[in-house]
């Protein structure tokens, strides 16, 4: 009790998360009175992020930094605008393209919200759409950018579950294409208050050009092929894309300089280590939890409350939920999966359907109040208030939790690629 | 003040050189299994520890610069609503909490790698004590409660230059 109290008043006092963690863990190891816990407080540390998996992670950052700093959005934005800009509402359509090219190239939400909110929303308000309509259309649908393959949120579950990161890469892709399909379907609803695209700068449709905006899709290319033909890891994939992008960014666009160098590894190493220390501090107390065997007490309640496998996905979405709104979507997947999976595998729910489902729930506690992350990004980004941005996202916030029942009702949407893959 | 603030700008710096380098040799290692796996048909067989305890110093070192630059993500729900001299005590406040728990880990993390026992324990291809890893983190994580220190007293008696940075 005494921990969850610290927890909540840190949390809100604006304790970063990382020493959050940190400070429960010993909080709690104080509150059981096991003092020889902490012996073992940096062995265990280390020893969560110690798996082959996680290597992966700073491969696919060093890819979306490389691309980013290639100007990459520009030209996905223009790629997007060619197929559906000249719609009623086309920026709209282009936001959610723009966003579903960009997820199979960044694999995090955050930063997604990060760079689409300062490149789509100042775009959107100038054609004369409404802020608070763009900004919650571009929040939203930054959260595609963990489901759509690669996804760090699914590399950290394939560790913690000892499940395939490839069956897992594959298994995002039809929900992120009813995601898609269904911020289509909201913003098509919504036409009649959106204005015409008619002054959406006409673009050029020689073959060059679309050839050079197109390129970056030969990183996803290059990672979806590796995996999904079975030669190589994710992580070999992820090393692949990162000499790929290497080769477009400095041989092709000719954007990316010597001087480059030491800012783009640095943004890696502090991005990868916000990331991983989160993973080192989580797992860290996700142990010290499970000393006292409160994963335990939290699964058995979870499993008692449960009449079957859809309602016990329903629960754990809630959890997820709840606990998305006060901690980082990696922390809530340290505690909650290595607690949640056996009882998961009780009710015979497929490993890799619970993995997509507990991601997808996972990001909507990213946008939602008070806490959400992603708003805070994207009240930084654009200068809007949280309320007109809550507002935004209403709308696909309701379609995005409609697809997240879909796709918890129809294992299928998940697991039939994989198994038609082989994976 | 000034000399604190030369030394914590000098650690930065060597710790920026040893996590990019680091970085850099998790990138070029992977890279290269992939090249010596399924071109020459040799994978390296310690690339993927090595390439681990590479990306664990990164990430260590990269914490310690998290908390140098103040970058690590927290959630403010209070500040904002708070006037600028409490928010100021409460930044404050945060800092010291922060220094205090860094510090705790950074002891626990020492009092480990003193213990004579724990250095008998090897990697599995690298020829070396896993305990030599836990050494350098337990540096970096003493270096992060050093960098946050500097950032409170620089809080306390430059006031100025902090609100600059």
């Amino acid at each position: 009790m005494i921990t969850l109290v610290t927890f909540a008043v840190l949390l809100c006092l604006g304790l970063p998360i990382v020493y959050l963690l940190l400070a429960s863990s010993i909080v709690f190891t104080l509150e059981v009175g096991v003092v020889a816990l902490f012996d073992s407080f940096l062995v265990q540390s280390v020893r969560g992020v110690e798996a082959t998996g996680f290597l992966a992670i700073p491969l696919y950052i060093l890819v979306g930094e490389i691309m980013n700093r290639s100007g990459i959005t520009e030209r996905l934005i223009r790629s997007a605008m060619r197929l559906v800009g000249s719609m009623r509402g086309g920026l709209a359509y282009v936001n959610v393209l723009t966003n579903a090219f960009c997820a199979a190239i960044l694999g995090s939400a955050t930063a997604q919200i990060a760079i689409m909110s300062r490149s789509m929303v100042p775009e959107m308000a100038k054609h004369g759409y409404d802020r608070s309509f763009a900004t919650g259309l571009t929040v939203t649908t930054g959260l595609l950018g963990p489901i759509i393959p690669p996804s760090m949120l699914m590399i950290i579950y394939g560790v913690l579950a000892y499940q395939s990161v490839a069956a897992l890469f594959v298994a995002g892709f039809l929900p992120g294409l009813l995601l898609v399909i269904a911020f289509f379907a909201t913003i098509f609803m919504s036409r009649k208050r959106l204005p015409d695209s008619s002054d959406v700068p006409v673009l050029s449709f020689a073959l060059k050009d679309i050839g050079l905006d197109a390129l970056p899709a030969l990183i996803p290319a290059t990672i979806i092929a590796g995996i999904i033909s079975g030669v190589m890891t994710p992580t070999e994939a992820g090393a692949l894309a990162a000499i790929v992008s290497l080769v477009i960014s400095v041989g092709v666009f000719r954007s990316l300089k010597l001087a480059d160098f030491v800012p783009v590894m640095k943004a890696v190493v502090l991005s990868s280590a916000a990331i991983i220390t989160l993973i080192a501090f989580a797992t860290l107390l996700g142990w010290v939890l499970a000393y006292q065997g409160i994963p335990d007490l939290l699964a058995t309640a979870i499993a008692d409350f449960s009449a079957g496998p859809i309602s016990f996905l329903l629960l754990v979405c809630l959890v997820v939920f709840i606990l998305g709104m006060f901690l980082d979507g990696i922390g809530v997947m340290i505690v909650i999966v290595p607690v949640l999976l056996p009882v998961a595998a009780a009710f015979d729910v497929d490993p890799i359907h619970f993995g997509v489902v507990i991601s997808i729930a996972t990001l909507t506690g990213l946008i939602s109040p008070p806490v959400g992350p992603g708003l805070y990004i994207a009240m930084d980004a654009t200068g809007l208030k949280m309320k007109p941005i809550v507002l935004g996202t209403l709308p696909f916030l309701g379609a995005f939790l409609v697809c997240l029942l879909v796709i918890l009702l129809l294992p299928e949407l998940s697991t039939a690629l994989p198994s038609f893959l082989g994976l | 003040m000034r000399f604190l603030t030369w030394i914590d700008g000098a650690v930065r710096r060597l710790e920026l050189a040893l996590a990019v380098a680091a970085m850099l040799g998790v990138v070029t290692i992977l890279s290269a299994q992939v090249f010596f796996r399924y071109v020459l048909l040799d994978p390296i067989f310690f690339a993927e520890e090595v390439a681990l305890l590479l990306l664990i110093i990164a990430t260590f070192a990269g914490l310690s610069l998290l908390v140098a630059e103040e970058c690590l993500i927290g959630i403010d729900l209070v500040g904002p609503k708070l006037s600028p001299a409490a928010r100021a005590r409460l930044d404050l406040g945060m800092k010291l909490l922060t220094a205090l728990i860094s510090g705790a880990l950074a002891v626990f993390a020492v009092s480990y790698v003193i213990t004579p026992w724990v250095w008998f324990e090897r990697f599995a291809t690298v020829p070396l004590p896993r305990a030599s890893l836990y050494t350098l983190v337990a540096i970096e994580l003493c270096l992060a409660t050093f960098h946050q220190v500097v950032l409170i007293l620089k809080g306390v008696f430059d006031p100025t230059s902090q609100a600059a940075q």
